[in-house]
């Protein structure tokens, strides 16, 4: 079986970095593009099963990240939000655009790792 | 100065030579004795029945026992020569008198005098009787003539002209013995070693006793005794001289400055005649330290009397400075009434009646003036009209004219049956004609307050009504009319009862300041408020203050109404938040010294309290909050997942150094951005900064938008906002970023055709922030740059927002860059330090 493609999002390299580690600790494909316009040129080259999603990125943001996704490709791939900025009326747009979760920076590890499990099950579970 | 050149002037006449004299007994009277220099050697009957040559034998004999000098207070006539003497030693007074038809003095008559030192015999005229006084020298044709006791006490060169002033302390010991006793051996050799002998007049040389400070009621002291003491005081070096006249006058002119200076910069009115006292005790204290130690006489009294001169006439300049202070503020209030149109235009009196009214709780009223015929005209109503009063005309003119003749509201349920109870009638004067006014109240717990309330306002109407018809006769008949006097105190009356108080109000407050009279229209405004008012379009003259402050705050009437009524029953204060009117964020405070029902205040207080900075502050902790707060977790969220991973066995070496190094890593990030806000915290920052802070610029620009739209509507320009949906934080100033933004859109979008786009824009990279503003037609790059560069005062007001924004931006680590050319529009870029 084929590993899992997670594509992290997230103009913090130090994070980035960490998290990749963590990723692939735990037996995922992980691509990481530090700024959304990155991110962008990342999903026309590869299919991901799950994108972790930072928000406040320079060139573009994470809501313009999603609203862009979802009019190049039609429908959204999973995505997971992981902000230090998901609060109020962003958390609000952002969940409207059909994320399948939003978490707060700092994140629980344990945590995380499940919220990965069970967004890539429901993705799975979605693929025709 | 006046009072320091008036003085100078009194002590160059002698003005206060007898006090200054008295000042200078009453101190050396009373002064410890000294070792005695003279002995007093009276020419007994013995020593003069002992021959022709005793004088030069006594001479001789002194001088071989140790004497430093003999003087002769009077001239023996007699031969020194031959005795073996020092002629400089012995020293003979003689008479001396004017050279006839020239100047000066000599020597009056020949003399046998030989082999000896001669002096001038003279004592120097009493001051008011009293002799304290002494000559140095007399003027004479070549040397000048040295007086006896200068010359007895070692002076003889002496030139000096100046008299001085003889010490004759009560305690002072000087010697006496017969000049017989000394030519007989009958006295201790040490007696007279070293000391002077001054050899009195015998009993048959006639002198004139004087009056001297130890006893200046009596003459009683011998001339030989004052030079006596004249001697003691040259020989010891404590003759006192008087201060020269220039001197004197420079001291009076600076005791008299510093304590004006002083008095002026303390400011106390009410202590200036103790501090003048004190002033005067402290410089009595100095001149006897002078006298004492210095050996000089001050113009004591000229300069006591400077302070108690002085501090009466500062207190009355102080108080006629407050007066005119005043008074100017009297003249600009009555100035800024009597130009309102109230009072020109009296007609408008009746719609503030009808705003108080509401204030207060009148629930219906009526306001009519009666015409020359009789007829009623109606002024101003609430829910009422003529037709409401009785029909019977008889009833009806009782009652109006029980009205007119009663200052008192009466009650008026007969004249208006269809009111219900609680309606009342008051006569507002009769100017032009006799005014009534009928109202009734709501029936509130609080009717009595509001019953005297109206009674209140009743009267102030007939006030307003009265001083309007002064004014008014005044300008009519000029001269006939009250003197100035009663007209201003006639306005200081109508305009406020506590002017003092409302002066402060305004000049001390540094708000935008108007004050409402009770009445409901406009007294007084300073310049801030003035302004505020002209920027949100009010009217200083007319508007009520329940429009004012619809206007400001954007509450409803209702509201205001039942503020406003709370206020003037119970006193005290309200603050709402101002609408923003300009750049700047305010609060409203309407207040009300002191409750309206039960005192005497007749003004409301509105005052318009900037809260800019306040506001800044407050963002600036909440950007700095936001700052930390998304900036750490990240870095928090790092070193968790980090320490996370360290802990799993499964990772190998390599990569757990690898982690271990992000956590530390990490760590160290976050204690440079919490350096970094601490910096910006604090409040010794780079004053160029200090406007600055952490933005999120995409909420500023949005803002912006918002204010752009009416004006791209009007001119049917679209401006396209490309902005991020949310964006991380620049440094920057918010306010002046907004209107250099704002300066940029208007520029852009008053010059581009109708139905064509202007273009907004932001974008961020990982340390910058750029915005853009494109469009317009364009003009040349020279004339743009010439327009930027123009003095402020020169600019136009888009130019100017925008090359201020320019200049401070550099201040924030920004940049602004522009370009234009005529059909490529113009561009504008804004660059800012973005921090994360």
């Amino acid at each position: 079986m084929s590993k899992q493609r997670i594509l992290i999002v997230e103009d913090d390299d130090l994070l980035s970095e960490v998290l990749a580690t963590l990723l692939e600790l735990e037996g995922y494909d992980v691509t990481v593009a530090c700024d959304g316009a990155e991110g962008l040129a990342e999903t026309g080259k590869t299919q991901f099963d799950l994108i972790l999603l930072d928000l406040m990125m320079p060139q573009i943001d994470g809501v313009r990240f999603v609203r862009m996704l979802k009019d190049r490709q039609g429908t959204l791939p999973p995505v997971l939000v992981v902000s230090a900025s998901a609060t109020g009326q962003i958390l609000e747009d952002v969940r409207a655009e059909g994320v399948v979760g939003v978490m707060r920076k700092p994140v629980e590890p344990a945590l995380l790792l499940a919220a990965i499990t069970d967004a890539l099950a429901a993705g799975s579970a979605d693929t025709p | 100065m006046l009072v320091a050149g008036l003085l100078s002037a009194a002590n160059y006449f002698g003005l206060f030579a007898l006090a200054n004299g008295l000042f200078f007994d009453a101190v050396t009277i009373r002064e410890p004795g000294r070792r005695p220099q003279v002995v007093i050697v009276e020419a007994d009957p013995a020593f003069e029945r002992s021959g022709a040559q005793r004088h030069a034998r006594l001479a001789a004999l002194a001088l071989a026992r140790g004497a430093r000098r003999v003087a002769f207070a009077y001239d023996p006539a007699t031969s020194f020569a031959g005795a073996g003497i020092d002629p400089d030693r012995v020293v003979v007074a003689r008479r001396v008198e004017r050279v006839p038809g020239g100047i000066g003095w000599r020597y009056a008559e020949r003399s046998k005098l030989a082999g000896a030192t001669a002096s001038a015999g003279v004592i120097a005229g009493g001051e008011y009787g009293i002799h304290r006084g002494q000559l140095r020298s007399l003027p004479a044709r070549g040397k000048a003539l040295p007086v006896f006791e200068v010359a007895a006490s070692g002076g003889v060169n002496a030139t000096e002209g100046e008299t001085y002033l003889v010490r004759m302390s009560r305690r002072q010991n000087l010697p006496r013995i017969a000049a017989s006793q000394l030519e007989r051996g009958d006295i201790d050799r040490q007696a007279i070693a070293g000391l002077i002998l001054l050899i009195a007049p015998p009993a048959g040389v006639q002198t004139v006793p004087l009056a001297t400070p130890a006893r200046p009621g009596a003459a009683n002291a011998t001339a030989a005794e004052f030079s006596a003491f004249a001697v003691q005081n040259l020989a010891t070096g404590r003759a006192v001289t008087r201060l020269p006249l220039r001197r004197s006058a420079i001291l009076l002119f600076a005791v008299s400055l510093l304590f004006a200076a002083g008095f002026l910069r303390l400011a106390i009115t009410r202590l200036a005649m103790p501090l003048a006292a004190i002033a005067a005790v402290v410089i009595i204290a100095l001149a006897v330290l002078a006298l004492l130690l210095g050996h000089v006489l001050l113009p004591v009294s000229e300069l006591a009397l400077a302070p108690l001169l002085i501090a009466p006439m500062l207190r009355a300049r102080a108080r006629a400075s407050a007066e005119r202070h005043l008074q100017r503020f009297v003249t600009r209030a009555v100035s800024f009434s009597s130009r309102r149109t109230l009072l020109r235009d009296h007609t408008r009196l009746p719609g503030f009646l009808v705003t108080s009214a509401r204030l207060i709780g009148v629930r219906r009223m009526l306001l009519l003036q009666a015409e020359p015929d009789g007829k009623l005209n109606p002024l101003a109503a609430i829910d009422a009209s003529p037709d409401d009063l009785i029909a019977d005309s008889v009833l009806r003119d009782v009652h109006f004219r029980q009205a007119r003749l009663s200052r008192k509201p009466r009650d008026a349920g007969q004249l208006l049956p269809g009111w219900g109870p609680g309606a009342r009638i008051v006569g507002l004067g009769a100017t032009p004609g006799a005014t009534y006014w009928l109202y009734s109240l709501s029936g509130s717990s609080e009717r009595r307050i509001g019953e005297r309330m109206a009674a209140a306002l009743a009267f102030s109407y007939r006030e307003v009504q009265r001083w309007r018809v002064g004014l008014g006769a005044r300008a009519v008949v000029g001269k006939q009319m009250k003197s100035l006097e009663n007209w201003m105190g006639s306005a200081v009356n109508h305009v406020t009862d506590q002017g003092e108080q409302l002066r402060q109000g305004l000049d001390a407050l540094d708000t935008a300041v108007m004050i409402y009279h009770f009445i409901g229209y406009p007294l007084q405004a300073n310049e801030r408020m003035a302004e505020l008012y002209l920027a949100a379009g009010l009217s200083l003259s007319d508007t009520t203050l329940p429009d004012a402050m619809e206007r400001l705050t954007g509450l409803d009437s209702d509201a205001i109404t039942r503020m406003v009524n709370h206020l003037m029953f119970h006193g005290g204060e309200m603050r709402v938040p101002c609408l923003p009117i300009d750049t700047r964020a305010r609060i409203l405070r309407v207040a009300v010294p002191e409750a309206l029902a039960g005192g005497r205040t007749r003004a409301i207080v509105v005052e318009a309290i900037d809260i800019t900075e306040v506001r800044k502050l407050a963002e600036l902790r909440l950007a700095v909050a936001s700052f930390i707060d998304s900036q750490l977790r990240n870095d928090l969220a790092t070193i968790g997942l980090a320490a996370s991973l360290a802990a799993n066995p499964r990772l190998e070496k390599p990569a757990l150094l690898r982690v271990i190094g992000k956590i530390e890593t990490a760590a160290h990030r976050a204690n440079d951005r919490l350096a970094e806000i601490s910096s910006l915290t604090h409040d010794d920052r780079d004053p160029e900064m200090s406007e600055s802070y952490p933005i999120n610029a995409r909420d500023v620009l949005a803002d912006v938008c918002i204010r752009i739209k009416p004006l791209a509507d009007d001119l049917d320009v679209i401006v396209t906002a490309e902005l991020p949906a949310l964006s991380g934080l620049s440094i920057a100033a918010p306010a002046t970023l907004a209107d250099m933004v704002e300066a940029m859109l208007r520029l852009v979008v008053a010059d581009s055709p109708q139905g064509s786009a202007v273009q907004l824009a932001m974008t961020e990279e990982t340390e910058r922030t750029r915005i853009t503003v494109h469009g317009g037609i364009g003009i040349s790059f020279e004339r743009l740059y010439a327009a930027l560069d123009a003095p402020p005062d020169l600019a136009p007001a888009h130019f100017r927002a925008i090359s201020a924004g320019m200049t401070q931006a550099v201040g924030w680590g920004g940049m602004v860059s522009y370009s234009s050319a005529i059909g490529d529009g113009y561009r504008f870029t804004i660059e800012m330090r973005r921090i994360g």
